[in-house]
């Protein structure tokens, strides 16, 4: 008990092992992710409304003959050189410039998503980290700049990920206080709409109806019991909102990482929404299960001052 | 039983305590590692105007989905030029979510101008919305799935969802349609 309230905010060491599984993870996130942006640059003919850096330049420049197949092809040649940790300042930064250009672009479709933007999230901790590392780290000489991998760097890069991927969840906590004046909670009965509009939203999708049992089940125990579900959602809300002290230590990492999977596995079911990038992010940066094998065998001596 | 003396040690001793110095320890050790974070945060909740989606700026976004739990919705969806509804994901590779952000953006655009809600819209002050997103649909989104679905036309779904007396109430009609070329 006494460990999860350890203060070890950026100073948990990984081993060079650990951070290969994160990487690999990080891939195959940007597989995924790719799979989604590529199709939309495929099927489109153009820009709907101006979004981001695309106010300032025009981003349909991406559908010229050759231009978004060429940043494809940069895509996968950087992952792979990610996933390898050779050139990492060049490499992260390359993938985080083509996912923010990319991303833009599907923004720029007239309909705002939530999905894409953890990835480029997690690019810029690892990069802000990786500049930050090489600034703090004396000593670094051309091999390292090729393969970093002193464990005070890979501290770093890693501690970077997990502050990005914390970022989005106080964000969103933080954004249900301001937008509802604070009456968020007491409001959130009224989910009960939002429940059925997804039902509906997604029987249109492909006119196959989806698994209501889960949806109706919630929206009877919001009608019968108001102030449980209240309670349920305060619970939720404080776990999205409170999301930095996981990054406090090992164990809270796993511990809040698997509740907040938890919680998008739950709305997945009830509401028909896909979190699959979070909760891979957080499975792979979070909870961390090869580091749960290194803490049994170490004995929970993982942070810097322990060490 | 809380004194005047009892208030005046406690405020004494809080005096101790909470000095720069330790403040700045505390900062230093609790803050500091997290500035990343932070500052993130302080962009994306409050320098990002909040007004519809115009304030998002890829990457960084507020993240606004389900942060205020209203009394009404909508959904929208297609139907074909007969009148029977069209799966859009299967047809199109377009959810209907992505067509209801949309057509929801046009219709912002219409509740500024005319100064009241969309709720309290006809379909006729709604319809240059629709028609917008159709058309966007069929000339820009998806071209080559809508020529491909072999339709003669599209037409738009507006489906109302609202709580009264705790009951909900379900109303829908066709806004727009529009013929495919």
């Amino acid at each position: 008990m006494r460990s999860l309230l350890r203060n070890d905010l950026g100073t948990i060491n990984y081993s060079w092992w650990e951070w290969a599984i994160m990487r690999i993870g990080m891939a195959w996130l940007c597989f995924d992710t790719g799979e989604t942006l590529w199709k939309t640059l495929r099927a489109s003919k153009g820009v709907r409304d101006e979004h981001g850096i695309g106010r300032f330049f025009d981003i349909e420049f991406l559908l010229e003959p050759g231009v978004w197949q060429g940043l494809e092809m940069a895509w996968w040649i950087l992952l792979i050189a990610y996933v390898l940790n050779v050139f990492p300042i060049l490499t992260v930064s390359g993938l985080l410039s083509i996912h923010v250009l990319a991303g833009t672009f599907y923004m720029s479709q007239g309909a705002m998503h939530h999905s894409q933007q953890i990835i480029s999230l997690i690019w810029i901790g690892h990069l802000a980290a990786l500049i930050y590392s090489r600034f703090k780290v004396k000593g670094n000489r051309l091999p390292s700049l090729l393969f970093p991998n002193s464990p005070e760097e890979r501290r770093w890069m890693v501690f970077g990920c997990q502050q990005m991927i914390a970022a989005a969840y106080v964000i969103t906590g933080l954004t249900k206080h301001i937008r509802s004046d604070g009456d968020w909670i007491e409001e959130s009965p009224n989910l009960v709409i939002q429940f059925e509009k997804n039902l509906t939203a997604d029987y249109y999708n492909k006119l196959i109806p989806p698994d209501e049992r889960a949806t109706e089940w919630m929206i009877e125990f919001i009608n019968g019991w108001p102030l449980v579900a209240m309670v349920f959602f305060a619970f939720v809300l404080a776990l999205e909102f409170f999301a930095f002290l996981a990054l406090y230590n090992r164990k809270l990492l796993a511990l809040w990482g698997l509740s907040l999977i938890a919680m998008h596995l739950s709305i997945g079911v009830i509401m028909k929404l896909d979190f699959y990038l979070h909760e891979m992010a957080l499975l792979f940066f979070w909870v961390n299960l090869p580091g749960w094998v290194k803490l049994c065998f170490s004995r929970g001596r993982d942070s810097v001052q322990a060490a | 039983m809380i004194t005047r003396e009892k208030i005046k040690a406690l405020v004494e001793k809080l005096r101790e305590v909470i000095t720069v110095e330790n403040v700045k320890t505390w900062a230093g050790v609790h803050l500091r590692p997290i500035t990343l974070l932070i500052v993130i945060t302080i962009i994306s909740c409050y320098f990002l105007p909040e007004q519809g989606g115009a304030g998002e700026f890829f990457p960084l976004t507020s993240y606004p989905m389900y942060s205020s739990n209203g009394s009404k919705s909508f959904v929208v969806y297609l139907k074909d030029g007969e009148g029977n509804p069209i799966p859009s994901q299967g047809l199109f590779s377009v959810r209907t979510s992505e067509l209801k952000k949309d057509y929801n953006t046009r219709l912002d655009d219409i509740v500024e101008e005319l100064g009241f809600s969309d709720f309290l819209m006809t379909a006729e002050q709604k319809r240059p919305a629709a028609e917008d997103t159709l058309n966007f649909l069929i000339h820009t989104r998806a071209p080559e799935r809508v020529q491909e679905s072999g339709l003669k036309a599209l037409q738009l779904v507006d489906l109302r969802l609202v709580m009264v007396d705790n009951k909900l109430q379900r109303t829908e009609e066709v806004i727009a349609r529009v013929e495919i070329p």
